[in-house]
């Protein structure tokens, strides 16, 4: 299954790392990713498109408890499994 | 203030008196200033061994275990440590030197990313980059360390930051959270859950230690007479001769056990994982049962199996609130007979010692305050299976790693937390070898542990498992060649008694018993012995291979 997960953490050093790290770790492939600090540098924001055979909720709570994450949302779910091989990932990472 | 004495002073109002670890270059300003500090620094010989014993100190004290090292090699050699504390959910705090920061990412002398190393089996980490933040990341990272589900925090600590001055110190002192308590709704369902079952079956786990809920546990269990299995973790949440207790579920679990998991309508775990080795075939586990999960971490809910009801927060709010009593005698009765059919059975008519038998007579004449410290292995299985324990605190064991080598550091740490316990290190003769130099440490600081190394000149689980599932080629597991584990105890200063007979056993339990310091002994065993029953990997539970009948 495919979906996007809408995370917040505090722009604390190794964030954006660990929340990857955790990603992939748990079984949950990545597609594609766009983060963002806060204008004061206080928050990320990430936007991060996953596919993977695991269910959305374990992902959530995967995320949820990883210190740093101030909020997770799933954004969007496709409830197909995507076609992976025709649709090359796009990563977008602008910090 | 300097940064080094600022960690110090963090430390002792975290309320620390133990730490183990192992200086070097960048971690000098810290040993500097352990000098004017009255922390207790046990100078362990090998990192990874710093670590296992924070951890054996976190077991036994349900205290935050706090480790040094120096950068690069030293941080590496902590990683193991940590991952066994990650795994089992140990409250810990490693503090490892770091290259000044103007060198990190230069590729500096003996600098590695020991941040990034330790990432996946870390609970959280820190890379202290200012003076500033130094008070309050250590108050950070010990609530992290034993906040909810606990685990360890590694703080990286650069050496100009070490030595860098500051005039004003805050520290920090809020208090922790309290964890969550549980949801009205759910103790409700799960009250009918339990009301309207036939057949349920308390699955206790690690989590019931770590919540200090074994208590709530005794009583829950009396009130509601509900049979319970235990993991390896959950070995002493129950007393091990309670009348409910069934014993360890799983791989080398009993035979009643399974059983009762495989009957049960309703699986009732308490602060448990499912993990692979306690389910066996996944798809085959309780299949007749409803499950109520209770945990701290809502990650575990449903994670391989899903639950029925969640009862998410502290287990020992929580079971207080299920007492309610099932009408269920006749399933009690047949779990009760299955368990005196199926005891373990303890003659052996051979000439050689028998580990499970020597392991319950010690058990039985040691008192209760006795630790025991397991290596991994078939020895660590005996263990579980035939000492008894009153209390979870008193059986460390290394479970979710399986990390050989943990055994006398781990004893160490627990007799350094408490030091009017019996601690014993029960060994075998591959793992003793991965940390055999802390039998220096057992010896500069007279710590009292009795290492029990029960030497069947093999990896005896790896030979057993080559003997069922590999059709009997045995590669790399003959040990024949030991060395002469007596003497090396002696070369350590450390005395040794070496037990070949059955008849030298119960004179050797009495040296134990009655020795004031350390020792070591040496027990040859049988190279053909097994542990059963054992369900082979990936099989239902139901498939328990035994022991052929002699
Ligand atoms: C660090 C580490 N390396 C390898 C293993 C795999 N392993 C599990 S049990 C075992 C054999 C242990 O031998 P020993 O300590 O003599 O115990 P025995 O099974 O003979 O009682 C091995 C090699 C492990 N668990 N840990
Ligand atoms: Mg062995």
């Amino acid at each position: 299954m495919r979906f996007t997960l809408e995370v917040t953490m505090t722009n604390s050093e190794g964030a954006l790392e660990r929340l990857l790290g955790r990603l992939r770790q748990r079984g949950f492939g990545i597609l594609a990713l766009n983060a963002d600090v806060s204008g004061d540098y206080a928050f990320l924001g990430a936007r991060i498109t996953v596919e993977s055979l695991r269910p959305v909720e374990a992902a959530l709570k995967q995320i949820a408890k990883l210190y740093d994450v101030e909020q997770v949302k799933v954004h969007h779910a496709e409830q197909e499994h995507a076609k992976r091989q025709n649709q090359p990932a796009e990563l977008c990472l602008s910090l | 203030m300097k940064g080094a004495e600022i960690v110090i002073r963090a430390l002792e109002k975290e309320g620390v008196d133990t730490v183990f670890g192992y200086p070097g270059g960048a971690i000098m300003p810290l040993y500097d200033a352990l000098v004017d500090s009255k922390l207790k620094h046990i100078l362990v010989r090998h990192e990874q061994a710093a670590a296992l014993a924070a951890d054996g100190y976190a077991r036994h004290s349900g205290r935050v275990g706090v480790c040094f090292a120096t950068s690069g090699p030293g941080a590496t050699n902590l990683i193991t440590g940590i991952a066994n504390a990650f795994l089992d959910s140990v409250p810990m705090v490693a503090i490892t030197g770091q290259v000044a920061t103007p060198f990190i990412g230069t590729d500096a002398f003996q600098e590695v990313d020991i941040f990034g190393i330790s990432m996946p089996v870390v609970k959280h980490s820190f890379l202290v980059r200012r003076i500033e933040d130094l008070a309050g990341t250590i108050h950070e990272a010990f609530q992290i360390a034993r906040s909810g589900r606990p685990g360890p925090v590694l703080v990286d600590l650069p050496k100009d930051v070490a030595i860098a001055e500051l005039d004003i110190v805050a520290f920090d002192d809020t208090p922790d959270e309290t964890p969550a308590r549980p949801d009205a709704h759910q103790v409700a369902t799960a009250r009918q859950m339990i009301e309207r079952s036939s057949r349920p079956l308390v699955y206790a786990g690690g989590g019931i230690r770590i919540a200090g809920a074994t208590e709530e546990l005794r009583s829950f269990v009396d009130f509601t007479g509900i049979p319970v299995v235990t993991t390896l973790q959950g070995i002493g949440s129950v007393p091990s001769d309670h009348e409910l207790n069934l014993g360890m579920l799983g791989m080398h679990g009993t035979k009643q056990a399974n059983i009762a998991v495989q009957e049960c309508d309703l699986l009732i775990c308490v602060a448990a994982r499912f993990d692979d080795r306690v389910t066996g075939k996944l798809k085959e586990f309780a299949p007749h049962a409803k499950v109520i999960h209770m945990d701290i971490d809502p990650a575990e809910v449903s994670k391989l199996r899903a639950a029925d009801c969640s009862i998410v927060g502290d287990v020992k709010v929580a079971l207080n609130f299920l007492h309610v009593r099932p009408q269920i005698d006749e399933w009690k009765n047949r779990c009760l007979t299955n368990k005196a059919e199926y005891a373990f059975a303890y003659e052996h008519k051979t000439e050689h010692v028998y580990a499970p038998k020597m392991l319950r007579d010690l058990s039985v004449a040691a008192c209760d305050n006795t630790v025991i410290s397991c290596d991994v292995g078939q020895h660590q299985m005996w263990v579980a299976q035939h000492c008894r324990f009153q209390s979870p605190e008193n059986h460390l064991t290394s479970g979710g790693l399986g990390t050989m080598g943990y055994g006398l550091p781990g004893a160490i740490g627990a007799q350094l937390a408490d030091p009017s316990a019996r601690v014993i290190n029960v060994s075998g003769d591959g793992s003793i070898m991965m940390n055999i130099q802390e039998l220096a440490t057992l010896k500069r600081y007279n710590i009292p542990v009795k290492i029990v190394l029960f030497d069947n000149q093999a990896l005896g689980m790896v030979r057993q498992w080559q003997e069922l599932f590999f059709s009997e080629r045995y590669s790399e597991v003959d040990l024949s060649d030991n060395p002469d584990f007596a003497k090396v105890a002696e070369a350590f200063g450390i005395p040794a008694v070496k037990v070949e007979r059955p008849d030298q056993v119960e004179s050797a339990i009495q040296q134990i018993l009655e020795c004031q310091g350390p020792l070591l002994v040496h027990v040859m065993i049988d190279p053909r012995e097994n542990v059963w029953p054992l369900v082979p990997p990936g099989k239902s539970n139901t498939e328990m291979m035994e022991a052929k009948a002699v």
